[in-house]
């Protein structure tokens, strides 16, 4: 909106809804383009049918964008409830080369994944919350047996490093520190008390920054310590990684 | 002030650290701490210039309706039924971080060491960035706001963010002001514009070294 102003894409700093105040001081609704897509349906064929698709809090349809290491990548349209092993291995074909599935990545470079246990969870925004992984845009990203989480971590803070508007220290800051912290590891140089550190580091981006960019930064990370924490602690020990990093 | 509307702001009694405060309507929660001599730290703040958010030092713990957020005090308002902690172990937590990263540029600022002694932020933590500048934004802001010049603004993002003289103004304006030099927390405004001054519009040196 800042953008639409003419000014620089820095977040507003004041507490405003911007249904309340919005761009040139306007009331303004922000929403993706699919979110207004599904409102002609909505208008036309009535709420009833459009919830008729569908989990009990997750109504209609999702457009989920495949990628990643899976056969058939693309944009399909799916109900929710749906689990996501049937879009990994119906609608997508499966995993080239016959390799096993390690993780699903949700949303993102702000979103989280979940392993191979959880695959049977249905696409419901509720469900896939509580385990951290946000439906986000319904980018799935398929991760196969041969990624090294703490390298998909290290990708996406890479990126937002680039992306953050670098207005506020703790995502300033924070992103860049624990940038650095994973390249060390990464590179074999991970010390005891980086997972600590990125722990630590990860809270305070999460709860200080100024704009969900920075609040949800370490999100990818924080998901892959909570179901990856082994291959951490398995580069910082500099024992060979279940999966050696792909150069 | 608007002058035209004699309606007064209506008052919000709001709690801070367990003392009840009077706050005008509109008022930020660090606006009402300061009224009742209630400390909050502060880096980006400055009473002449818009709030801006940027340092988050000012973090403050905030309950509403049973719901307590970490705010923050330089832009968040006050509200009816408002509490508002300005210490507790989150607080203190991410305002330690902070300033260990902001000493990671600007180990020797008196302003940074001082609150590093009060939240026990070690300088040493981080390694050493080459830049003094903690982009607190406060050279940027006062000449946009208050002297409407604009002779320094922020350029890049993200990590590399940092402050930048604009020459063609610069050299116009900045040598009968420098305002902004005593606003600086750490010495870097003075060092980007010696650096700016002497690549873009060097005084003539014969003439500098004849006055001394």
């Amino acid at each position: 909106m800042k953008s639409i102003e003419g000014n620089p894409p820095e977040p507003r700093p004041k507490y405003i809804h911007t249904s309340v105040s919005g761009i040139w001081g306007k009331p303004s609704v922000l929403n993706n383009v699919e979110t207004w897509a599904n409102v002609p349906l909505i208008i036309n064929k009535g709420s009833e049918w459009y919830t008729s698709t569908g989990t009990e809090r997750s109504k209609g349809t999702k457009l989920v964008s495949l990628s990643g290491n899976i056969v058939n990548t693309g944009v399909a349209e799916v109900p929710f409830g749906t689990t996501i092993r049937e879009i990994v291995y119906g609608i997508g074909g499966g995993i080239p080369k016959g390799k096993k599935l390690k993780a699903v990545h949700f949303g993102g470079p702000m979103g989280g994944s979940i392993p191979e246990s959880l695959l049977d969870t249905p696409l419901d925004f509720d469900e896939l919350a509580k385990l951290g992984a946000p439906i986000g845009a319904g980018s799935m990203l398929v991760l196969d047996e041969d990624t090294n989480m703490v390298d998909v971590s290290r990708y996406f803070l890479n990126f937002l490093t680039n992306e953050s508007c670098g207005k506020c220290v703790p995502c300033r800051e924070g992103i860049k520190q624990m940038l650095r912290i994973l390249n060390n590891i990464c590179d074999g140089e991970g010390r005891e008390g980086d997972i600590e550190l990125l722990e630590e580091i990860s809270e305070v981006t999460g709860a200080a920054s100024l704009c969900a960019l920075g609040k949800t930064a370490a999100d990818p990370l924080r998901n892959t310590l909570r179901y990856f924490r082994d291959e951490y602690e398995a580069n910082i020990d500099k024992v060979k990684s279940p999966t050696e990093k792909r150069e | 002030m608007i002058m035209g509307k004699q309606k007064k702001k209506s008052e919000i009694i709001i709690q801070i650290d367990g003392k009840e405060v009077k706050a005008p309507e509109g008022m930020t929660v660090l606006e009402a701490a300061q009224k009742a001599d209630i400390f909050i730290p502060t880096l980006c703040h400055h009473e002449k210039l818009e709030p801006y958010g940027a340092c988050r030092i000012c973090t403050v713990e905030a309950e509403v309706r049973g719901w307590t957020n970490l705010v923050a005090a330089c832009v968040y308002t006050v509200e009816e039924n408002l509490v508002v902690g300005t210490r507790s172990e989150k607080v203190d937590k991410i305002r330690k971080l902070i300033l260990e990263f902001l000493l990671a540029h600007a180990p020797n600022s008196p302003q940074l060491q001082d609150l590093a002694q009060e939240y026990g932020a070690d300088k040493d933590r981080f390694e050493k960035e080459p830049s003094f500048c903690i982009l607190c934004g406060l050279c940027v802001r006062y000449c946009a706001e208050v002297k409407k010049k604009n002779a320094i603004g922020f350029v890049d993002r993200g990590a590399r963010r940092e402050i930048s003289f604009i020459p063609e103004i610069a050299s116009k304006e900045c040598n009968s002001c420098k305002e902004c030099f005593p606003l600086c927390p750490t010495s870097y405004l003075q060092t980007a514009f010696v650096l700016t001054e002497s690549l873009a519009f060097p005084r003539d040196s014969s003439q500098t070294a004849l006055k001394k």
